[in-house]
Parts: C-alpha cells; sequence; structure tokens
C-alpha cells in the first residue's frame, strides 16, 4: 500500500501561480472558530439523512452548470437511476465521475444503508451544487441557508457533505 | 461513507480526523506536479486541462441539452434581494 503523504497545499501552490500570472492575492476564507459541534439526537438508525455535494452534479433533464461562480443548485430526488447522473465541473478530471458518478455522489451507498437499516431514510432530494466558488460572501449568505433551509423543511436530522 | 456515518455517533469533540486508511492504487505521486507551473507554458499548470469559466451551462453530453425539463423545478436559482 503506499504510503501516506500530506494533502496538497494547494492554497500556496495557487497563490504562488496566480500572483506569477499578476494577478492581486485572493482573499481566502480564514475562519478563526470551529463551528459549534451539534450532536445528533437520535441513533442513525432511527435519521432521516440529507446529501449535500459540490461536485457539478445535475440529474438528466435538468439544467447543467455554468463555470463562472454558479450559486444554483439542484434538487435530485432519492430514487433517481445513477445512469441519469451527470456531472460537469472546471476544477476537476471528470473521467472517473462519469464513468462511476458514486465517487462524487455516494447516493447509491446511501440506498444500501436505508436497506441494511444502517440509517433510517434518505431526504427526499439530494443537493448539488457547483464548488469553487470565488465569492465565499455568496457561499456564506445565499447558498448555504438556502441549502439549511430546504433540509430543515424536509425535516432531516443530518446531513453529509461530500466536497470535490 | 460508512466510516463518515459511524464518525458522527463516535466522534465528540469539534477538530477530530478520522483516517478510515484508504489510498489511491497509483501512489501519491501525482502531488508532487499537481498546481506546480508547466515548464515551457508559463500560463498553466502541469496538468490543467480546465475549460475557462463562463455562464453558459456546460453539459456532460449533447443529449442532455435538448432533453432539458420545460420549467426545471428542481433547479433552483438564487439571487441577490
Amino acid at each position: 500500500m503506499p504510503q501516506h503523504s500530506p494533502p496538497v497545499d494547494y492554497i500556496e501552490r495557487t497563490s504562488e501561480l496566480y500572483a506569477g500570472l499578476g494577478y492581486p492575492q485572493y482573499d481566502w476564507v480564514k475562519n478563526s472558530t470551529c463551528p459549534e459541534l451539534t450532536f445528533i439526537n437520535k441513533p442513525l438508525k432511527e435519521s432521516k439523512v440529507g446529501l449535500i455535494c459540490s461536485g457539478g452534479i445535475y440529474r438528466k433533464g435538468q439544467i447543467a452548470f455554468h463555470f463562472k461562480d454558479d450559486i444554483s443548485y439542484r434538487l435530485i430526488e432519492a430514487n433517481t437511476e445513477i445512469t441519469d447522473i451527470r456531472t460537469t465541473h472546471f476544477a476537476y478530471d471528470l473521467t472517473s465521475s462519469r464513468k462511476d458518478p458514486s465517487c462524487v455522489f455516494p447516493l447509491a451507498s446511501l440506498r444500501e444503508f436505508v436497506a441494511r437499516g444502517k440509517i433510517k431514510s434518505l431526504a427526499e432530494h439530494a443537493i448539488t451544487f457547483m464548488g469553487g466558488i470565488y465569492s465565499h460572501r455568496k457561499v456564506r449568505e445565499m447558498l448555504a441557508p438556502s441549502i439549511r433551509d430546504y433540509f430543515i423543511k424536509q425535516e432531516v436530522d443530518l446531513a453529509i457533505l461530500v466536497p470535490v | 461513507m460508512e466510516s463518515a456515518l459511524d464518525a458522527i455517533e463516535a466522534i465528540d469533540e469539534p477538530g477530530v480526523i478520522v483516517d478510515p486508511g484508504l489510498r489511491w492504487e497509483d501512489g501519491t505521486q501525482w502531488k508532487e506536479t499537481a498546481m506546480r507551473p508547466n515548464h515551457g507554458k508559463e500560463t498553466s499548470t502541469s496538468d490543467d486541462d480546465r475549460l475557462p469559466r463562463s455562464e453558459t451551462p456546460v453539459y456532460q453530453a449533447l443529449d442532455d441539452l435538448t432533453n432539458i425539463e420545460k420549467d426545471c423545478q428542481t433547479c433552483v436559482f438564487l439571487s441577490e434581494s
């Protein structure tokens, strides 16, 4: 098995690259505190689970994402055929995700967990959006609250976020 | 995914990271060149094949473009108030 190595220091590398091209320094998000840890108030096997994925996933029939600060999102029915799942994204190699969307959108795995009784149920829709949004203000003030409100409306007990 | 779900019940303080022990079969050499300048092509990285950013939707397949649902109810667009 290959040896473990630390993650790519992408902030430093991106800064170096764009500074070399003459762009001003990007205002990276700096979080000075951890979010409050909230415990679930019931066992997993009694919980309704939501899925949030940032890999530019859409379902056949839906409008695809664009690559310029797209802050829209898609609601993907929990019973969607995986063969109808599509991926589009400006910042990662789509070869694997188009061959097997489960590597960025693990809906099939979650359905299996429901069948095994590990979790009780899934939210009626998974939520997907295009990551790599330059404006963290729009993510913080518009996108994230909208997703939160949607899952609250669906009475979701917990949500799994799958970033790309 | 199973490890992630188990972590929800197991983690009891902020900042904890659970390593599931999974590794890419091909190793981690790709990290050495990721996002590093491509020699001879100063305006791109060594493995940069990204597309330009535009406000036109980019479809995986041409068929997807011709089969869009009318008034897509599951496509949510946000606007600043």
